[in-house]
């Protein structure tokens, strides 16, 4: 027997694919129309933010609105806008870096649009890291590293969609290395992003609301950097490739969780100016995504022996727990026990995924697994089914043997002085 | 994400950025919610080619209200089912007679509304085709009509109703309750 209600939950009607397309494309190149009419409103906003001091005269940009070729205007301008807190502080030093290093500016534009992989991404950084060595306040170098971050992931972006265009005609394999670089310094930018953001921590203890308020800042910039991180996961093909951004996603969720730890430390003391609604649904939504990479690991787990399934299907069990006991937390409005517990699941899953990419590696069934297999078998390994479930919460470097963290870190100084040597090099060619 | 729950905080974010004209967000938008806009149109209006255009018009004037920094959307569904009841509206006035549609009045009592929507729900089995189903929501006057589509069919809450159709959300409980009434009557006495 049906019930009507389910009856009408059943009724189907949709419209075809083909008109959702055309209407879309339709009403897209409607707004298009449309975008290129509003000059006031945009203009005065964009000149609002350009705090160089540069006098853009309104005539010139309205006039460049109105025409066909407006677009490298607002790219210009925009651009100003990702990096105004690079300029803010700098912008005096930065303006007579400008002249004295004289004729450097074309070399500094065209740098700024390179992209991993590209001779001027070393200029483009070395910029940054100037940026970032001017400013000396705490929550203002999480700010900036935040804003690089935003700008790695474009340069991803732009990567896959150039790679996309080389495989549709047919240029390309799909094996670039120019995805895993610019991959590399994502990962690398969310490192530094979660470096400034613990030193703030430490030295802005004082200034709570400041905390709070850069807290918020970048929980609501790590919402857009998973979704755009994710978007990118869906067009890599290669798993080694699959496997790096996953790792970023996880990493940019671990901060998200410490993020979340300082907001509702400073929701508790008044500190911060968010509703507790708002800040139980930022706490929901981090839950939400252990839940779902339960699932995921739950549906991955298929994909291996009836033996190791058994096995892992435990720890499955077991994160499963965890999370129904942060939930119980969330009903009780419990927010700090909600990501103590989210943290403690993710540690889980982490063993999880780690040992079915293992598993897999084995049976070959991974791209590149030699060569990882090669390079340390024994330090990537991780011993998952023995560990038992800890609630520290420890990053994943901490893991790591401290002979290895002493290479890691001796690897990146020699590339950062690389890097600036590059870009002397360059600025004064 | 077609079809999916939007949350709160992506739906400002979204809004924030269309105010900035951006264009990929409205495409977002327009992903989340076309099939929704356009079930409930051609359910109302009963006309595909018809509905197609008006769910066009919908998002059009979405986007044109949506992108003035003076004006502020809070709730996206809500108000993208409100102009598409006005643009419904508008059709009906338009070709005032053509519709098959039987507008009748209806009085809300709220006191006298007991029955739960499920209890009179349940064990209803008529067999029917959504043929069936479809030409009795026809018959049935407009507000009941909006109430079944929204809340049986889209599953919408009587909240997010009650703010469409600028109602009281007990009042929304008392609709459901008759549409479904009623709408068990006709097919009923179609079959």
């Amino acid at each position: 027997m049906t019930k009507l209600t389910e009856q009408l939950k059943n009724i189907k009607v949709e419209p075809s694919l083909e008109w959702q397309t055309r209407t879309r494309n339709f009403l897209l190149s409607e707004i298009r129309k449309t975008a290129r009419q509003l000059p006031n409103q945009i203009i005065s906003e964009q000149r609002g933010r350009v705090s160089l001091g540069l006098k853009i005269s309104n005539q010139k940009i309205q006039a460049a609105w109105q025409t066909e070729q407006s677009g490298w205007v607002v790219n210009f301008i925009n651009s100003f806008r990702v990096m105004r807190l690079a300029w803010r502080p700098a912008s005096i030093v930065a303006l007579a870096a400008i002249f004295v290093l004289g004729g450097s500016g074309i070399l500094t534009v065209a740098a700024r649009q390179a992209v991993p992989g590209e001779k001027l991404f070393a200029v483009k950084r070395a910029w940054e890291k100037i940026n970032d060595y001017m400013v000396t306040d705490a929550a203002h170098k999480t700010e900036l590293a935040s804003a690089v971050l935003e700008t790695r992931v474009n340069d991803l972006q732009k990567v896959l969609e150039q790679e996309s265009r080389l495989v549709a005609v047919e240029q390309n394999t799909g094996e670039d290395k120019t995805v895993i670089a610019a991959v590399g310094e994502v990962k690398k930018q969310i490192k530094e992003v979660n470096d400034k953001f613990e030193a703030m921590k430490d030295k802005d203890k004082e200034n709570g609301q400041k905390m709070a308020a850069t807290a918020l800042a970048l929980n609501e910039k790590i919402r857009t950097y998973k979704e755009d991180l994710k978007a990118a996961k869906d067009q890599v093909a290669d798993s080694e490739t699959n496997k790096e951004l996953d790792e970023a996603l996880n990493k940019v969720e671990d901060i998200n969780s410490e993020v979340l730890s300082v907001l509702v430390d400073k929701h508790s003391k008044g500190e911060l100016a968010v509703a507790e609604d708002d800040l139980a649904m930022r706490v929901q939504e981090h839950l939400k995504q252990a839940e779902v990479k339960i699932d995921e690991a739950a549906g991955a787990l298929q994909e291996v022996t009836k033996d190791e399934n058994e096995a892992l299907a435990v720890k499955v069990d077991e994160a499963k727990e965890v999370i129904k006991k942060a939930n119980e937390a969330l009903d009780k409005n419990e927010y700090s026990l909600v990501l103590t517990l989210t943290k403690d699941s993710n540690k889980i899953l982490e063993m999880i995924f780690g040992s079915i990419y293992e598993l897999k590696r084995d049976d070959g069934a991974v791209k590149g697994a030699a060569t990882e297999a090669a390079a340390g078998e024994d330090a990537v390994i991780p011993a998952v089914v023995e560990t038992k479930t800890s609630t520290t919460t420890d990053s994943g470097d901490k893991l790591l043997p401290d002979a290895e963290k002493t290479g890691t870190e001796e690897v990146e100084k020699k590339e950062e002085a690389k890097e600036i040597k590059e870009f002397q090099v360059n600025i004064l060619q | 994400m077609k079809g999916s729950k939007i949350h709160k905080w992506q739906e400002k974010r979204l809004l924030g950025k269309i105010q900035n004209g951006d264009e990929e967000s409205f495409g977002k938008i327009y992903d989340w919610y076309v099939n929704r806009i356009f079930k409930y149109v051609s359910l109302k209006i009963g006309s595909i080619e018809k509905a197609e255009e008006i769910v066009q018009d919908v998002f059009l004037k979405f986007w044109r209200f949506a992108r003035d920094k003076e004006n502020k959307v809070k709730n996206i569904s809500a108000f993208l089912y409100k102009i598409a009841k006005s643009m419904v509206a508008d059709h009906y006035r338009t070709t005032a007679g053509e519709g098959k549609i039987i507008s009748l009045e209806e009085t809300i009592i709220v006191e006298d509304e007991t029955i739960g929507e499920e209890e009179l729900a349940d064990n209803i089995d008529l067999n029917l085709d959504i043929e069936k189903i479809k030409m009795a929501l026809e018959k049935l006057p407009r507000s009941y009509q909006d109430v079944i589509i929204m809340k049986f069919m889209e599953e919408l809450t009587n909240k997010e109703i009650a703010e469409i159709l600028e109602k009281e959300e007990g009042h929304i409980r008392v609709l459901a309750h008759r549409a479904l009434k009623q709408l068990r009557s006709l097919l009923k006495s179609n079959d």
